[in-house]
């Protein structure tokens, strides 16, 4: 029979061994170029490579994977291609969590403090969300996109009026953090991260053909036999677990989440088997190169990642979006 | 015990608004036409049979099992609902939403089985969109979508067949060829099929039962070309237009 599988092995071999060899080109990049000229043989150079440089690189692609991962899972859940990681509040709540205890935090102690303060913000942005969308015990998506938002939108005027208010160097870190900053770590903080980042993303690649159904409709998932509610909430919640630890190390890093599923759809097709690994590889290429970027463009000065990947990110995906008009699909 | 579903004593109202109350089995074989003004339950008829829908009070078997005590991937072995209307969100290829009606029969998260990839060529061509087979879903008309609806619901081997108006969007030539597959699938598959259409004359050469519903009320019940004849319809729709041949 003249019949390809939809999803062969080999396909799936040759694509992850393409991303793969991306990645190592990425990170060979990566660990090339920056403010310090790399020379071969040199202490220094081997100490920037390997204390700088190196845990850099990894935790952007752990970033760039778990953010775009969180955004793909989110684009199904809510049936919404337009929905990204930081569009329910997850993120801003990290933000707002960080802001509001600057205030009480002694000066120099707060470079230390910012991921466990994101995550406490985080959390508890999530289970505000999650409380709120809840109607006779099945989470509304209606519901949650919409207090979603709004919550995020409180929660941003929160951090804006905070920061008029008070006006310190400390907020002042804090701001450039929130626009995307990987400079933030160390080998255990990366490690605590992977860890996150695995526990969270390998359940969720058992719920890949969930979600292709899912995205036909909470009605259809159900007449095919897919636990609809069970489903919902577990991706829910493990997807704002990848948002939150991200946001926790590397601030609120825009766009990624948002264009990279749809370019992995475009690239290596939509059915969640796939995308689900080719996104997350793709995410952490684009991030690596983007904080590559970031890093350099200016050098020795640095621009915060977020602003690159959203300077990149929003013409792609104005592009996208007027494709799609173009064949009547929006 | 030859009942594939029964609604017993069904009674449900949405909200506090009444919607429907009916009894009615559909046996092993039926080819059966749900028809009656819009507005009359219809569709929530099948809601119910596959759970979608609780009823406020009485009962639905399955197989003479209540459906409560069926499992939810057990019921989706047996009976597939067709919706009105899928919005799609993705770029989904044709063969990959096809797949996706496998979903209740493979335990595998990761891997198609070729036995699973042999039923989605057929189904697809059975129902004629084999050609469009490696095609985004965007890039098909309403009517070719609702065929590869229809060819997603034959993956999953249904016993019992329910589509809500599966002929929206589809030209005169293609309803005869759907009906002629579904007429084909009910005698050489087996397979009892329920259907809500508009188009009595089309569906009167095909269905072997009818059911009238009218305000939630299952009026009558019968065998096809009594059902289906054209001054029972007058009756029915309170037709009494002297001006308008009903002689299908």
């Amino acid at each position: 029979m003249n019949f390809m599988s939809a999803l062969s092995l080999k396909r799936i071999f040759l694509t992850l061994a393409l991303l793969g060899m991306f990645l190592a080109i990425a990170f060979l990049v990566s660990l090339m170029f920056g403010t310090a000229k790399i020379e071969w043989g040199s202490r220094e150079s081997q100490f920037i490579l390997l204390h700088i440089r190196l845990p850099r690189t990894l935790l952007a692609f752990l970033v760039g994977m778990a953010l775009s991962l969180a955004g793909a899972v989110f684009q199904a859940l809510l049936r919404n291609p337009l929905a990204d990681p930081h569009l329910l509040g997850v993120s801003s709540g990290g933000a707002l969590g960080v802001v509001i205890g600057s205030g009480f935090l002694m000066a120099g102690s707060l470079t230390l403090l910012i991921p466990t303060l994101s995550l406490i913000g985080s959390v508890t942005a999530v289970f505000v969300v999650y409380r709120l969308s809840m109607r006779k015990g099945a989470l509304s998506l209606y519901t949650l996109i919409l207090v979603g938002v709004m919550l995020n939108s409180l929660f941003v005027s929160a951090i804006i009026f905070l920061q008029s208010v008070v006006r310190s160097d400390e907020l002042m870190t804090v701001l450039f953090w929130l626009l995307g900053n990987l400079t933030l770590t160390s080998y255990p903080r990366l490690f605590f991260v992977f860890i996150v980042i695995l526990l969270a993303s390998v359940p969720l690649f058992f719920q890949a053909r969930k979600l292709n159904i899912l995205s036909l409709g909470e009605s259809t998932a159900h007449s095919l036999g897919v636990p609809v509610e069970r489903t919902k909430k577990t991706v829910f919640f493990l997807a704002a677990l990848l948002t939150g630890i991200s946001v926790s190390v590397s601030g609120m890093i825009g766009f990624i989440g948002l264009v990279v599923p749809h370019l992995a759809r475009v690239l290596f097709g939509s059915d969640y088997r796939r995308l689900l690994p080719t996104s997350a590889l793709l995410g952490g290429i684009l991030l690596i190169l983007s904080d590559t970027l970031a890093r350099t463009l200016i050098s020795p000065q640095e621009l915060p990642v977020g602003v690159i990947t959203s300077f990149l990110g929003a013409p792609f995906f104005i592009y996208f979006l007027k494709r799609r008009e173009a064949k009547r699909v929006i | 015990m030859n009942e594939v579903v029964c609604w017993e004593d069904i009674h449900f109202a949405y909200d506090g608004q009444f919607e429907i109350a009916a009894t009615y089995g559909m046996k092993q074989g039926d080819f059966t036409l749900f028809f009656g003004p819009n507005g009359a339950g219809k569709t929530t008829l099948f809601k119910l049979a596959v759970g979608l829908l609780k009823p406020d009070h009485g009962r639905i078997f399955l197989e003479g099992k209540a459906l409560q005590e069926w499992k939810g991937i057990e019921v989706a072995k047996r009976v597939t609902y067709l919706e009105q209307e899928i919005q799609y969100i993705f770029p989904f290829t044709v063969e990959e939403v096809v797949l996706m009606g496998r979903f209740p029969h493979t335990a595998s998260q990761f891997w198609d089985r070729k036995a699973d990839l042999e039923l989605v060529a057929w189904a697809m061509e059975v129902t004629g969109v084999l050609r469009f087979a490696k095609r985004s879903i965007f890039q098909l008309s309403g009517g070719e979508r609702r065929k590869v609806e229809v060819a997603r619901a034959l993956c999953q081997q249904p016993k019992l067949l329910l589509l809500d108006e599966p002929t929206t969007f589809l030209d005169i030539r293609q309803q005869v060829e759907l009906f002629e597959t579904l007429s084909r699938l009910n005698r050489e598959e087996h397979i009892t099929i329920g259907l809500i259409s508009h188009q009595l004359a089309l569906a009167k050469n095909f269905v072997t039962s009818a059911a009238f519903l009218k305000e939630g009320h299952l009026i009558e019940s019968g065998a096809s070309d009594r059902m289906l004849a054209s001054e029972r319809i007058e009756e029915f729709f309170d037709l009494a237009s002297p001006k308008v041949s009903l002689n299908f």
